[in-house]
Order: C-alpha cells, then sequence, then structure tokens
C-alpha cells in the first residue's frame, strides 16, 4: 500500500501545487506552503519538489521576503530545511542564493578529512 | 437507500459551511440511548452507575469531583438519587453499539463526499465535502485509511483545478490535513541520527584538539 504523500509524487501533482506558490494572493500561497513542507517530510518527495522549475527558487525566494506573513516565511524556511535531505537541492538551493547548506555540508566534509588525515598521527 | 444529502435528516441549523456540525449530520437515526445526559453529545465511552443510569464517563466523574469538593452528597444527577458508591462499570455493548453506527455514518457521509467531489458540482457542495474529509480526518488515524482507501486523494487533487478560488484553498488545506500523518516518529529519528552525528564530529573535534595542541 502506498503512503498518501507518495501518491501525490505521481503525476503533476507537485507541479500544480508549486504553481500555488507564486500566485498573487497570499492565502492561496499560504496553504501550498504548508501543504509542501507535510509532503517535504518524505524523502521521495522531497526529490520530486526539487525537481520541479523554479520551486526551490520560489522557496528561497519566499524566505527572503518582507512582503510575505511570518507563517509563510517560517513554513518555507522549514521546506527547505526538509528539502536539503537531498545531495541535488542542496547544490540548487546554493544556486539560487542559499549557500549555508552546502557550506555546513563542505565544513562538515573537510573536518571529517581533518579527522580522517589526524588517526595515524594519533596512533603515533 | 437513505435520501443522500448534506442536509439529509437533521437540520443542521446555520448554513455557513464552517459552523457546520457534522456530528448532527446523521444517515441513520440517532438513538437517545447514545446520547449522554450531560454533555447532550454521543458517548464514547458509557458507564453505567448502580442505579442504572448510564453517562459518559469523562462528565461523570467530572459530577462526582464537583459534588465532592463541594461537601455534597453524591446523587445521580438524572434521577438525584443518593448513591452508595461510585463505581462506573463500562457498558460494553452500549458502547460496541455506538462504535458500530458511528462507523456506518462515517462510511455512508464518505460516501456522499466522493459524489460531491467532482467538477459538477455546486461550490457550497463541494466546500462542503471537503471540509467533511478533512473533518474525519482529524478525528482518528483509521478514519484516514478509510480516507485513502475509499480513492479520494485523486479527487481531491483535481479540486485544485476547480474554477472556484475558495474550493481551491480548501483543497490545499484539506490534502494537507491527509497527508500529516505519524511522521512525529520519523522526525525524532532522523533528529537522533543528526545529533548522534554531530557529537560524534565534536568528539572527534576534541580528540584531535587534545592530541595537537599546537
Amino acid at each position: 500500500m502506498f503512503a498518501p504523500k507518495e501518491l501525490l509524487a505521481e503525476g503533476d501533482t507537485v507541479r500544480t501545487i508549486v504553481k500555488f506558490l507564486s500566485h498573487e494572493l497570499s492565502k492561496e500561497r499560504e496553504q501550498a506552503v504548508s501543504l509542501l513542507y507535510e509532503l517535504s517530510k518524505s524523502a521521495a518527495l522531497c526529490e520530486k519538489i526539487g525537481s520541479i522549475n523554479g520551486a526551490i527558487l520560489i522557496l528561497v525566494g519566499m524566505t527572503s521576503s518582507n512582503s510575505e506573513d511570518l507563517l509563510t516565511v517560517g513554513k518555507a524556511e522549514e521546506t527547505l530545511a526538509n528539502l536539503e535531505m537531498y545531495e541535488a537541492n542542496v547544490r540548487q538551493m546554493a544556486e539560487n542564493g542559499r549557500l549555508q547548506p552546502l557550506l555546513t555540508q563542505l565544513l562538515e566534509g573537510i573536518i571529517l578529512l581533518y579527522i580522517y588525515h589526524s588517526i595515524p598521527m594519533l596512533c603515533g | 437507500m437513505m435520501a443522500a444529502s448534506w442536509d439529509g435528516s437533521n437540520d443542521p441549523g446555520s448554513q455557513s459551511d464552517d459552523s457546520f456540525h457534522f456530528e448532527r449530520l446523521h444517515i441513520e437515526p440517532l438513538y437517545d440511548a447514545f446520547v449522554c445526559p450531560l454533555t447532550k453529545q454521543v458517548m464514547r465511552d458509557p458507564v453505567t452507575l448502580e442505579n442504572g443510569q448510564t453517562f459518559e464517563r469523562e462528565a461523570i466523574e467530572k459530577w462526582f469531583k464537583e459534588c465532592r469538593e463541594s461537601g455534597r452528597r453524591l446523587v445521580c444527577p438524572l434521577t438525584l438519587q443518593e448513591l452508595r458508591s461510585t463505581e462506573l462499570n463500562p457498558s460494553m455493548a452500549l458502547r460496541n453499539t455506538i462504535e458500530e453506527w458511528t462507523a456506518r455514518n462515517e462510511a455512508a457521509q464518505l460516501d456522499i463526499a466522493r459524489r460531491s467531489l467532482n467538477m459538477g458540482s455546486p461550490e457550497s457542495e463541494t466546500l462542503q465535502a471537503l471540509k467533511y474529509v478533512q473533518y474525519i480526518c482529524q478525528r482518528s488515524r483509521s478514519n484516514k485509511h478509510a480516507v485513502r482507501n475509499a480513492g479520494l486523494i485523486p479527487m481531491i487533487v483535481d479540486m485544485l483545478k476547480s474554477s472556484s478560488r475558495k474550493v481551491r484553498i480548501r483543497a490545499l488545506e484539506t490534502l494537507r490535513i491527509v497527508v500529516e500523518e505519524d511522521d512525529e516518529n520519523k522526525v525524532c529519528h532522523s533528529l537522533m541520527v543528526i545529533i548522534s552525528f554531530h557529537s560524534f564530529l565534536i568528539f572527534g573535534i576534541m580528540n584531535v584538539l587534545l592530541a595537537n595542541p599546537c
């Protein structure tokens, strides 16, 4: 049996939902981002949302918008945080001006590398 | 077949779809024996006193508590008869009957909702059907399964393309409620993974720093 979220990954449902993100009326945007946030809790949907052209760009734009209400900004932020789960999304975010997730990954990589190279030293 | 419409048996009173009381929307007749005399609501956990009167457990416990706190004698709230004990006997038979009645009602209502979820239905009917799906999903987890199994999700998705703005917004809201579910465990799990990964990192850095003071 399919979980309901995975059911929504089929067809162009996610694309339809993403379209609401750029709707001129704020109620539509608020509902759409709340729904995307729920969907982004599933790894399969993270990939799907990231694959929709412009989805990450719009979400990044929403988080830095002054005209958006706080609830919507918060949900957009949380959605992006969930989308970071999927590697390709992190790169897309960096391309669209959200560098922090990529930097965190790089830093973690560097630290791990450093630790890895330190092990022989530690052992004498 | 019963008359199948949203304003079927009992008049829901207000026609505003937001103040609509789905509890009153019965396809099957409502029996007085299902209703708690204290709460006037259909009972979920009916219990019987020593004098044979039945109440909702929560309500009668509250009544006893109030009696005790105000120093009054313990009486049955219906007959005002004095009671020797506050013993409550669960009425399993009644409870099962109510549960079956509720399930039959919900199935019938879901069926009506399904028929209202198409582009041809009037806006008010579609809005009410969506509201009903939300209501039923919020009642219990097993109801969410019923909504999914009834094939309602694709129908709600279709409503995103409705020409009515109200319907589109409510369809978005309904989808969110339908997919919201036991993620708490998953979130907790991934949080634990992140925490343990980071504590491992910090532990590693400390080790390295301690070993190489320069």
